[in-house]
Parts: structure tokens; C-alpha cells; sequence
């Protein structure tokens, strides 16, 4: 009699879960190239900054495309955050539809530059070179590839991993690899704080510009208008700072 | 017929030799957090390197690395930490080494070997003072409190790095660690910022003038660059520290320069450290550039310190 009622209770929870579950949005994150791995922090914040707007939404943020992939076949997500790239290589394979942009200071999209040392004459040289960019591991891969000027691929480079430009630029300056990656803000920005460490560096490529990350819907998605107007209305401060920088964005904005 | 036989058995020596993999060696002196950072580093730039792991767990035992690499045959060996070093190199005269993680390794004589290289663990100052300038694009001057027994050289190397950002580094003598306060308000007109070295004869348990440093650059509004993340909620700005993943992630560039493109160990200098790890403390930000301060300042840190919103977060678990 006691197990029945303890079985009784176990249903009772589940499905009150499950019920849950089918009432809450799913928003899926997908962001090679944030700066940090620890993602708790992020999904408290977005789930409560939704909860508060009314809406229950369950946050799910993964580090690799793989078990991106997987969790959408099973979980049917609503909405998804990913990396511009990502959407352009997935967006007819999930039906995506693109509902908002993200910007940094109204600025949709940003250039990166591939420099180098002057002994380095062209892209097709850097072919078993070591390279400094921001790099995350697996995750970064797909992200670097689409970088990487035609002609190399990532296989053929080897990636000195550094958290961010600064480091890439000096370890550049200071011969320690051969090429870098950043952004053409920071290489100009250096230059002029240090002219010295980047004397013997010059840009052997502009890189193709990349959109920042965008906010999708699935076909299936409810409560669109609901969404939008919340990520629109963000602002860079408190909580929703840290979530924005995240994305290393100030802000979502209408496609255009 | 002796002929063929030779040549078949060159043939198959390099057969052998092609398909069987290199082991890279990892000897560390202790399980740190911070020597498995390193680890992770590597494998995650050389994701196809093979490596075994051999933790000392801080004993001094040479025998046991012995074995080890008696038994595991690597194409290199890693050795991170100074006991890690002194055990490995002691025993191996022929396979590369590369050492990292040891403080100042100018001190270890033993590290002087032909078949040894290794990454430093001083972040070269011009790095230092370019990331002050990064943030705080004013500075110009800045004084760096050292005792002259521990840290004279670390001093003028910096003067001469400090010339090339045009900063003029102000050198503050401190012969009694409990009077820093006063060497610094001395020369407290002569410079914009502090920098904070890992002077063990300085900062240590027995004296106070790591808290008097850091009081005294806050009352005075001097931006302090410290060497730990650990000085940010007493009040440092921004704290610039080592990155172990980077550490990693040099160590596998070396190893393949080694196995893959068989530079001799010779031709590889010992490298200074590629990678850093900055922590900006916002709060101490605001207080002295203000409220309006640029955010593209926040994109050149690793994270953000701001005792605000850790408290709100531990108020939140």
C-alpha cells in the first residue's frame, strides 16, 4: 500500500514536470565564440530575465554543433542563439527563420584581419605555421575555418590558443608565432599604444566580415512577438550586460 | 643474399617507425588545477598528440620516473614544475625535454642541459604595460615598490621595456616592507600608477605592506596593476597572471617542432609566455575613471571582477 502511494506521488511529480516542460519555451545557445565555458551563470540570468517578461523558458547552452544537433532532434526547441556562420551553414536544414540580429553599438557585423610577419609573403605560406587567435578548443574549429583566408585550412595551420587579441598581437610582435587573427580594431588601437612590438607585422589579409550572433525561431515556435519584444528592449546593464557581452554584443535588433 | 636482408630490414625499420605513434610525456611535480590546465591546453591544440601522464604527487622520486620513461619511450617529455624538471632531466640525457611552469628558472642550474628547453613563467613586461596603456590610455608614469635584494633586475629589465610605450617607470626602493606607505608617498608626484611585482621579500606573512600598498593606492587614486586575481576585491584595478591554457597550447607548438618538423632542440630557445589572464575590477574602475568609462575597455580582460554583483550572486545560490 505505502509503494503504491510513493508510486502514486513519483506519477504525480512526473507529470506535473512534464506538464511544465510542454508550457515552457526552449531557447537552444549556440556560441563558439564566446569568451568563457562556464555557461551556469548565463542560463540563470536568461531564464530569469524571461521568466520575469511572463514567459517560462527552459535555457539550454551547448559547447559543440554535435550535441547541438542531437538536443534539437529530441528536445524541439522554440528559439535559438547561434553564431552567424552556424546559421547560414544550418538555416534550411532546420527551417530557420531569423528574427533578430545581434549589433555592438548598431555595428551588425565585424572585420578581423589576418597579420603576419614580414617574412611571411602570402596565406598559402602559413601552411605548418603557428598561428595566435582566440581559440576554444573543439568548438572553435568550425568558427576558425570559416576564418581562415582560401587556400588554408585548419589542418594545415597550428593554433596557438590565446583568450583574446592583446595576447595574439604581442606573441606576434614578439616572434613567437607567425601570423594572428584579431580584429582590425585592436591591431589599430595597439599600434598606437605600442608602435614597437608591431613594427615587423603587417596585414597580409583582411578577413571576411562576420555578422554577430542572431536570434532564430523554428518552425514550430509560439509566443514569437513575446520573444522579440524582450530581446529588442535589452539593455546594456546589470544582468543583461553580462548576458549581452556573452555574445559580445550591446544589443538585438530587427533584421534589415 | 646479405644484401637483400639489410635492405629488407631497413625497409621494415621504417615501416615500423612510421606507423607507430609518438607519446608525448607529461611529468608533473603535483595534481594542480593549474598543471591540468596546462595538460588541457595541449590537447586541445594537438587533439591527435599522445600522451601519457606521470603525477609525482611532490615526492622527489627519480626512480619512478625512470621507469616511466623507460617503459612509455616518448618522443618528448613535459615537465611541469621544478621538481618534475630536476627529476626528469637528471635521468634523461638524450630525449627533449621541455620544462614550464618554474618561477624565475634563471635560478636552476640544472636546467642547463643540451637536450632541455622550456617556457618561462615571467610575463614580459612590455605586455604588462601595454595592457596598463590599454586600459588607462593616459598613464605615462608609473612606480613599481621593490625590495632591492629580490627584484633589481626584474626593475631594469622593465625600465628598458617601459621606454619603448614612453612610459617612464618610477623605481621606489623599499629596504622595510612596513614602511612602503612612506616610500610610496614620497615619490607619489612622480608617477600615475602602481605595478605590483611578486617580490617575496616584499609581500609576505610576516609583513603588512601588501594591505598598505593596496590601501595606499586606493586612497590616492593610483590605478594598481597586480601579479593575482586574489589582490582585486581588496582593491587593485586589474590584476595580469600567466594563462595555462596558453601554456598548454605553446608546449604542443614546441612538440611538434621537435617530432614533426625535427628542429633540433638547440634551435629552440626558451620561449617567454604567450598567453595572459586579465581580470578587471569594474567597481575600482568606475571610482577612478567614472561611470561613462568606454566599454571597449571591458573587451581586452578576461573577466570582470565587481564585488556588486558577486554579492548578488552569492545572495542568489
Amino acid at each position: 500500500m505505502k509503494n503504491i502511494g510513493k508510486i502514486l506521488i513519483y506519477l504525480l511529480l512526473l507529470s506535473i514536470f512534464s506538464f511544465k516542460s510542454v508550457l515552457a519555451e526552449r531557447l537552444f545557445i549556440f556560441n563558439p565564440e564566446a569568451k568563457t565555458s562556464d555557461f551556469g551563470p548565463i542560463k540563470i540570468k536568461l531564464e530569469k530575465l524571461l521568466s520575469s517578461e511572463g514567459l517560462t523558458t527552459e535555457v539550454y547552452l551547448f559547447a559543440n554543433s554535435e550535441d547541438f544537433n542531437i538536443a534539437v532532434k529530441h528536445f524541439k526547441p522554440d528559439f535559438a542563439i547561434v553564431a552567424s556562420y552556424y546559421f547560414t551553414s544550418m538555416v534550411n536544414t532546420y527551417n530557420w527563420k531569423s528574427i533578430l540580429a545581434g549589433h555592438k553599438k548598431g555595428e551588425k557585423e565585424y572585420n578581423k584581419i589576418l597579420i603576419a610577419l614580414n617574412s611571411i609573403k602570402e596565406p598559402l605560406h602559413l601552411k605548418a605555421k603557428s598561428l595566435a587567435t582566440v581559440f576554444f578548443g573543439a568548438t572553435s574549429i568550425p568558427y576558425i575555418e570559416s576564418q581562415l583566408p582560401s587556400g588554408v585550412s585548419f589542418g594545415d595551420i597550428r593554433i596557438v590558443s590565446v583568450s583574446k587579441d592583446i595576447d595574439a598581437i604581442m606573441a606576434l610582435g614578439f616572434e613567437q608565432v607567425q601570423a594572428a587573427i584579431v580584429t582590425k580594431a585592436n591591431f589599430n588601437k595597439l599600434k598606437q599604444i605600442n608602435p614597437d612590438v608591431v613594427k615587423n607585422l603587417y596585414i597580409l589579409q583582411e578577413l571576411k566580415a562576420t555578422e554577430y550572433p542572431k536570434l532564430v525561431m523554428f518552425p514550430e515556435a509560439k509566443n514569437i512577438n513575446k520573444f522579440i519584444n524582450i530581446f529588442k528592449k535589452m539593455e546594456y546593464t546589470g544582468d543583461i550586460e553580462s548576458i549581452l557581452r556573452f555574445f559580445d554584443i550591446t544589443g538585438f535588433a530587427s533584421e534589415s | 643474399m646479405i644484401k637483400i636482408l639489410v635492405i629488407i630490414l631497413i625497409i621494415f625499420i621504417n615501416i615500423t617507425k612510421t606507423f607507430s605513434q609518438d607519446i608525448y610525456c607529461f611529468i608533473k611535480s603535483k595534481d594542480l588545477k593549474q598543471m591540468n590546465d596546462v595538460i588541457d591546453g595541449f590537447t586541445s591544440s594537438f587533439p591527435d598528440g599522445k600522451k601519457v601522464i606521470l603525477d609525482l604527487e611532490g615526492e622527489d622520486d627519480s626512480e619512478q620516473v625512470n621507469k616511466f620513461i623507460s617503459s612509455t619511450k616518448p618522443s618528448v617529455i613535459i615537465s611541469l614544475g621544478a621538481l618534475a624538471a630536476k627529476a626528469s632531466i637528471q635521468f634523461e640525457k638524450k630525449i627533449p625535454i621541455i620544462f614550464s611552469m618554474i618561477i624565475n628558472y634563471k635560478r636552476h642550474d640544472f636546467l642547463k642541459q643540451d637536450n632541455v628547453t622550456g617556457i618561462s613563467m615571467e610575463i614580459p613586461a612590455q605586455s604588462l604595460f601595454t595592457q596598463f596603456k590599454m586600459l588607462i590610455p593616459q598613464i605615462d608614469s608609473i612606480g613599481v615598490p621593490y625590495h632591492p635584494i629580490t627584484s633589481s633586475e626584474i626593475v631594469s629589465d622593465a625600465i628598458k621595456d617601459s621606454n619603448k610605450l614612453n612610459i617612464k617607470l618610477v623605481e621606489i626602493q623599499v629596504q622595510n616592507p612596513n614602511n612602503i606607505d612612506n616610500d610610496l608617498s614620497g615619490h607619489i608626484s612622480e608617477y600615475k600608477g602602481l605595478w605590483m611585482i611578486a617580490d617575496t621579500k616584499l609581500y609576505n606573512l610576516k609583513t603588512k605592506s601588501l594591505s598598505k600598498l593596496i590601501f595606499f593606492a586606493k586612497e590616492n587614486k593610483k590605478p594598481l596593476l597586480a601579479f593575482s586575481e586574489a589582490f582585486l576585491k581588496s582593491g587593485a584595478l586589474f590584476s595580469i597572471s600567466i594563462n595555462y591554457r596558453g601554456i598548454g597550447s605553446q608546449l604542443a607548438l614546441i612538440s611538434r617542432k621537435l617530432v614533426q618538423d625535427k628542429t633540433p632542440i638547440k634551435e629552440i630557445p626558451i620561449s617567454i609566455p604567450i598567453g595572459t589572464y586579465t581580470v578587471l575590477n569594474k567597481d575600482i574602475a568606475h571610482a577612478l575613471i567614472g561611470k561613462n568609462i568606454d566599454e571597449a575597455t571591458f573587451d581586452n580582460v578576461d573577466k570582470i571582477y565587481s564585488q556588486e554583483s558577486e554579492e548578488k550572486e552569492n545572495d542568489e545560490l
